[in-house]
């Protein structure tokens, strides 16, 4: 009895020391974050001096991405694609195929729910998307039986 | 001061100076140019964009006006994002939601101390001081430890001067810093953010300015709700 005791003992503690590492902090020190971000600043100035000086250029003289010629284009590898890029700076999340999680559970219930849960990484907002999938189903269930009532209603009522 | 100018001082304080503390920014415009080195290895990608932005968070619509690669809007609301060229819609495609990530949401809740972070489960960790700056360290809530990592703030003067964004295995893969602010309407607004995402060998690098911005602008309704022309066939 006494080692059944000692050994449910060790095994809460170690995973009470499992739980406090998993909650300890990996971010770094104050002065090593504050260096990263100066070595950025520097860097950055440097990487992006051609893309200044296109930007100069085109403001400049206002020309479009077809009134450059193709040696620039190479050159920067300069793309006209922008729909991530306007699209990361508007915060928008990736949720499957671009349906919110609502309309995923509306449609196909319990496999809308699935479908969700297993297509978005593991975050909040997948938490969120499954919880709304899961409304959706639980009102598309409800759709569904008031229309079945209705429809054999109306037979009733013929 | 007499007693009479006295109270009506305290009464004046009491009705406006709360409402002057909570006041709720809404729509922010600008004109904004983005530039974009993204790399995967030794190939590397560039963009710029340049043109003038519009949001209004009471509607959720976020619209840009571009004049380069070309000219051309592109109006992102609930899950569709518009593609209009010389007044005709070329595209409508499915996108995400807006969602509180977004730098637009973020810029109008500058006034927000901790930028919504506790509202969404956040708890502080720590607060250091380094010089000027205060670096407070955030956990996600306990049920994502596994999934987010910590985040930290860098303040500077009460303004926002960075965010570090860490996965839970401490790779810092997010940092942004805001500089150059200008106060606009009470409003701190950065008027360069620089933004670097590393994960998996692959790195994003994103220089976004703002100039002549606009904060809360009354009127002008159309360019925060613009139209949608029918898609031509």
């Amino acid at each position: 009895m006494k080692y059944i005791l000692s050994l449910i003992f060790m095994v809460g503690l170690i995973s009470t020391t499992l739980i406090a590492e998993n909650t300890k902090s990996v971010a770094d020190s104050p002065d090593q974050i504050s260096q990263i971000l100066k070595m950025d600043k520097s860097l950055i100035k440097e990487e992006f001096s051609s893309l200044d000086a296109l930007e100069d250029r085109i403001k400049s003289e206002n020309m479009t991405y077809v009134d450059l010629d193709a040696e620039t284009v190479r050159g920067l590898s300069l793309k006209a694609d922008v729909s991530g890029s306007l699209l990361a700076i508007a915060g928008a999340d990736d949720l499957p195929l671009g349906i919110p999680g609502f309309w995923w559970g509306f449609c196909l219930s319990w496999v809308g729910i699935l479908l969700v849960y297993l297509l978005m990484e593991e975050s909040a907002d997948r938490k969120e998307q499954v919880k709304k999938a899961v409304i959706g189903a639980l009102v598309g269930i409800g759709v569904w039986i008031v229309f079945w009532i209705l429809f054999w209603a109306s037979f009733a009522v013929v | 001061m007499n007693r009479k100018s006295l109270v009506l001082y305290i009464l004046f304080l009491f009705f406006f100076l709360p409402k002057g503390q909570s006041q709720d920014y809404f729509r922010f415009r600008s004109d904004f140019t983005l530039k974009e080195i993204s790399s995967v290895g030794d190939s590397i990608e560039r963009r710029l964009i340049i043109g003038s932005c519009t949001f209004d968070n009471n509607i959720n619509k976020l619209s840009y006006s571009l004049t380069f690669p070309h000219q051309e809007q592109w109006v992102i609301q609930d899950t569709f994002v518009y593609t209009v060229r010389d007044g005709k819609l070329i595209d409508k495609t499915t996108a995400p939601y807006i969602t509180e990530h977004s730098i637009f949401k973020m810029l109008l809740a500058q006034n927000l101390n901790d930028f919504g972070l506790i509202k969404s489960g956040y708890k502080i960790e720590s607060v250091k001081r380094l010089g000027d700056e205060v670096y407070v360290t955030y956990l996600p809530p306990d049920e994502y430890l596994d999934a987010l990592g910590p985040l930290v703030l860098i303040k500077e003067k009460k303004l926002l001067k960075g965010v570090i964004y860490y996965e839970p295995d401490g790779n810092m893969m997010f940092r942004q810093q805001l500089g150059d602010y200008q106060i606009i309407d009470g409003l701190p607004i950065p008027s360069e953010l620089t933004h670097i995402v590393e994960k998996d060998g692959k790195s994003i690098k994103r220089i976004l300015t703002f100039e002549k911005v606009i904060i809360n602008e009354a009127g002008h309704d159309e360019l925060y709700d613009l139209p949608i022309p029918e898609l031509s066939q």
